[in-house]
């Protein structure tokens, strides 16, 4: 019996003494030996060394206490190291740094104009070669460099790292105008059969200095903000040139992945746009064809629209003048659309992946063409537009309120 | 042959296939070679995999009471057979070796990156040695504990991925863009040797659950389940990341999971992903495990526990033979699979024509004078038996244990006729202690003196090696 009992406190004590080696102790990391990185930016210095910026923060500043948060404190630290290589200048913090550099939580990364001229491909390997850079982080494009993008305070939120990727959830959302890019599926279309992708771009607008300090949250306005702003297009891994805001819009139509947006059009056609209605549900149908030795793209939009601000004649109880704000609303959509199609033609880069559609229409064809596609039949091709926006609301008034004060004044 | 010992279900092999299957597979770029349609891949391979599954239930049927090394030797005779056996627990072993390795590689590679490859590697070996020596049984029993696990969490990230909007149906097309030829190559022999013409091993498995009578309906009815599922990740997978960023990434699993975001705050769920590959690779690991030193045994009478305690560390210091992943996995996908077709298809092939008809008569005759060999032999070999395995316990009771149960597998008759019944009243009652009613007194004495629930030494007969699937404290 006695040696029963032994045996089980034995094994008990082996059982407990297990527990040292199976905890493991290489890989803890404790909280405040890290130094975590909202944001990251890639720049290219003169001499073409990676320059790349963390956007640290730091968290006694954004801890609050009893509700109340420290405004005395940056919220955040930015600071740059040098490398030939991307990862060779992370390692390079530790000779500044006192915490090990944590990337689990990044979230955006903002690449400066001549780093993604110069090619992303080192970069996007990095993503994907480590754990702790996950591919989920949003990618934006600056004109100049990446780091004055990552000091600019936001106005209402402590980490402007966090904030611009509300700031791009939001816009895709309502805006429309952009969507966001992550490194995961700026992957899928650079390795895709297209070999061409886009990144929103981001900008510092207004006046003088950059919001660098918290103290200029004393004041009612921020003399400059940060704004999304032109898309950059690339082809295989680095940028080739920049398209306008509306051309984004019309790409974005193209591939259907707009959730709203508002647009503005005229009364008659050359008038000016004043009158705005929001565009939701829109599904585009592509459809490309052979034509002779080139290609046309046959594209059907269907769209919805719900008036938000009409200062025309008319009443909108007449079918005839819903059929004209339609109309005028699917030129709208359709000129939008063109432009867009024809920068990123201009620019010889498919992003609107309109050759997917031809490979998997005619994938024996494809096979021919895919080497060429961008650079030669896709800025060749042609393309026929269809648009049908349907209004759907005109909203709690009828008429114009300009209509309403004429029809006053003549029954007087 | 074995003195058996363990019982299993049929419900348990089935639940044992499908982890087996599952195991380690949605951690490679299966059939990446096929682009987009890598899934069509699969699909013919699982076809030609189940092809072979109802060839190994052939030969099988041939002789229930035996393994696969036990159709060696009645088809090639004791000598070749032995020496097949034998490459047979080699090959369990090395496989066996791969999925040590591979975990250790998908541990340092998401979890526990700086923690040193042997430290994991050890815990995963110690543990699949622990299984071994707890018996068949116990480990199809902590099958059917994990399953529930897996089934939850594979559909819970199917709806993930449905939620998160990754899907994308046109990444599956085109169809057949470069024929069917890029298909067959991936198909053949890769896919159909890995995973699918692994279910070999359930011919070592196959005889602790020959009292079920569907046992094979439910192997067929979970391969069939088990293939469609490891499609369906297949599609999905390539759904999510298309056909380059599946060829590119070295986990794609973990690559496609990595991408869900969902409301703020689900993320990296890759952490869940690896926790269901380490119990792919526990059972796939110790499977073949038992499938190597059961081999040993039956090919040249290596007791169990002993064969065991010799395998875990070679398999262990086997374990780094390959010096980074990568080559490891180009071993993997080269040097295995060149060599895989010989032992998986053309050798049950082989013994399926030239064994018609005289085989399994061989295999009824030999069960009979078995009964009468292990009569006169079986009191030495169980007392040797008795005494290696019954560490930790009196001598005395040991030898005494012996000699009860060379008592017992001396009437293999009377064994037996217990057995069957016990098996038509146990029926498929998974996880149940198999207490045969066929132990006579002794045995149950035996029983109660090791502390252990034993299973009947009786049903089996011949070489008489006691029955270490029993569990023992």
């Amino acid at each position: 019996m006695s040696r029963g009992i032994i045996r089980r406190w034995a094994l008990l004590l082996a059982a407990a003494l297990l527990f040292l080696p199976l905890a493991g102790c290489w890989d803890r990391k404790e909280l405040n030996e890290l130094g975590i990185i909202a944001a990251t930016g890639i720049d290219v210095t003169e001499e073409g060394k990676w320059k790349i910026s963390y956007q640290l923060v730091i968290p006694s500043a954004i801890s609050s206490q009893n509700g109340f948060t420290s405004t005395t404190e940056s919220p955040v630290n930015v600071f740059s190291t040098e490398g030939e290589s991307v990862r060779g200048a992370v390692s390079r913090a530790t000779q500044e740094m006192s915490r090990s550099l944590y990337f689990g939580h990044n979230q955006v990364v903002v690449i400066g104009e001549r780093a993604a001229r110069k090619g992303i491909g080192g970069l996007l390997d990095v993503y994907l070669r480590n754990g702790n850079s996950r591919e989920t982080v949003m990618v934006f494009v600056t004109e100049g460099e990446a780091r004055p993008i990552l000091e600019q305070l936001l106005p209402m939120e402590r980490i402007s790292g966090n904030a611009l990727t509300r700031l791009i959830a939001l816009e895709k959302e309502s805006g429309g105008n952009f969507r966001p890019q992550t490194v995961y599926s700026m992957l899928l279309q650079l390795l895709g059969p297209l070999h061409a992708s886009a990144a929103p771009g981001i900008a510092i607008n207004g006046s003088g200095e950059g919001v660098r300090s918290v103290d200029a949250n004393k004041s009612t306005s921020t003399p400059s903000k940060v704004r999304l702003q032109k898309l950059a297009l690339f082809r295989d891994d680095h940028m080739i040139g920049w398209i306008r805001t509306h051309e984004s819009r019309g790409l974005l139509w193209l591939r259907s992945e707009v959730s709203g947006t508002t647009i503005s059009f005229p009364c008659r056609e050359g008038g000016p746009k004043v009158n705005s209605a929001r565009i939701t549900g829109l599904k585009t149908k592509m459809k490309p064809a052979r034509s002779g030795d080139g290609w046309l793209l046959q594209a059907d939009v269907e769209a919805d629209a719900t008036l938000f601000e009409y200062t025309c004649g008319g009443n909108l109880h007449d079918p005839a003048a819903v059929a004209g704000i339609e109309r005028m609303l699917g030129q709208q959509v359709r000129s939008d659309i063109e432009d867009g199609l024809q920068a990123s033609q201009r620019l010889k880069a498919d992003v609107a992946g309109i050759g997917e559609a031809v490979r998997r229409k005619y994938p024996h064809t494809w096979k021919g063409i895919a080497a060429e596609w961008n650079s030669r039949f896709y800025p060749e091709m042609k393309a026929e537009i269809g648009v049908h926006v349907g209004l759907i609301k005109t909203g709690r008034s009828n008429r114009s309120y300009e209509q309403a004060s004429e029809d006053s004044r003549e029954r007087k | 042959m074995k003195a058996k010992e363990a019982s299993v279900s049929a419900g348990q092999i089935a639940v044992f296939l499908v982890l087996f299957t599952i195991g380690s597979t949605p951690m490679f770029e299966l059939g990446s070679e096929a682009g987009q349609d890598s899934w069509i891949a699969i699909s013919i391979a699982a076809a030609a995999g189940f092809c072979l599954l109802l060839v190994y239930r052939a030969l099988y049927n041939r002789a229930p009471d035996t393994n696969l090394v036990g159709l060696y030797k009645l088809h090639f005779g004791k000598l070749l057979g032995g020496l097949l056996g034998a490459a047979l627990a080699v090959v369990f072993a090395l496989e066996s070796m791969r999925n040590v390795r591979d975990f250790g590689e998908l541990i340092s590679a998401t979890l526990l990156p700086q923690t040193p490859m042997w430290c994991t590697m050890l815990v995963l070996t110690g543990i699949v040695y622990y299984t071994a020596r707890q018996g068949v049984e116990a480990f199809f029993r902590v099958n059917q504990v994990l399953i529930p696990v897996l089934a939850v969490s594979y559909i819970s990230l199917l709806g993930l991925f449905l939620a998160s909007g990754l899907l994308d149906f046109n990444r599956l097309r085109p169809v057949l863009e470069n024929g069917f030829r890029p298909v067959l190559h991936a198909a053949f022999p890769d896919i159909l040797s890995f995973p699918f013409g692994q279910v070999m091993v359930l011919m070592m498995f196959w005889t602790y659950a020959r009292r079920s009578p569907s046992t094979g309906a439910m192997s067929y009815g979970a391969y069939i389940g088990v293939s469609l599922f490891l499609i369906a990740v297949n599609m999905v997978l390539m759904m999510v990341l298309g056909p380059e960023l599946y060829r590119l990434a070295e986990l794609p699993t973990l690559e496609a999971v990595e991408q869900i975001r969902l409301f703020n705050f689900l993320e990296r769920l890759d952490i869940l992903v690896t926790l269901l590959l380490y119990i792919g690779l526990y059972v796939k690991a110790t499977g073949l495990f038992f499938g190597s030193v059961i081999a040993l045994r039956t090919a040249w009478g290596v007791p169990y526990r002993a064969g065991a305690l010799v395998m875990a560390p070679l398999i262990f210091t086997a374990s780094f033979l390959e010096p980074i992943m990568s080559q490891h996995l180009w071993t993997g996908m080269t040097v295995y699979l060149k060599f895989s077709p010989y032992y998986q298809i053309a050798l049950p092939l082989l013994m399926l024509v030239m064994g018609i008809g005289w085989v399994k008569k061989k295999a009824q005759r030999q069960a009979g004078q078995g009964g009468a060999k292990a009569g006169a032999g079986g009191q030495a070999k169980g007392r040797e038996a008795g005494g290696q395995s019954g560490s930790g316990q009196s001598g005395a009771g040991n030898a005494a244990a012996g000699g009860a149960e060379a008592s017992g597998s001396g009437q293999p008759g009377n064994g037996k006729a217990g057995a069957d019944g016990s098996a038509e009243k146990a029926g498929s009652q998974d996880g149940q202690q198999d207490e045969s009613p066929g132990s006579d007194g002794k045995n149950g004495e035996r029983n109660k003196a090791r502390g252990a629930p034993a299973d009947s030494d009786a049903k089996q007969p011949s070489s008489g090696s006691e029955s270490p699937e029993a569990g023992s404290t």
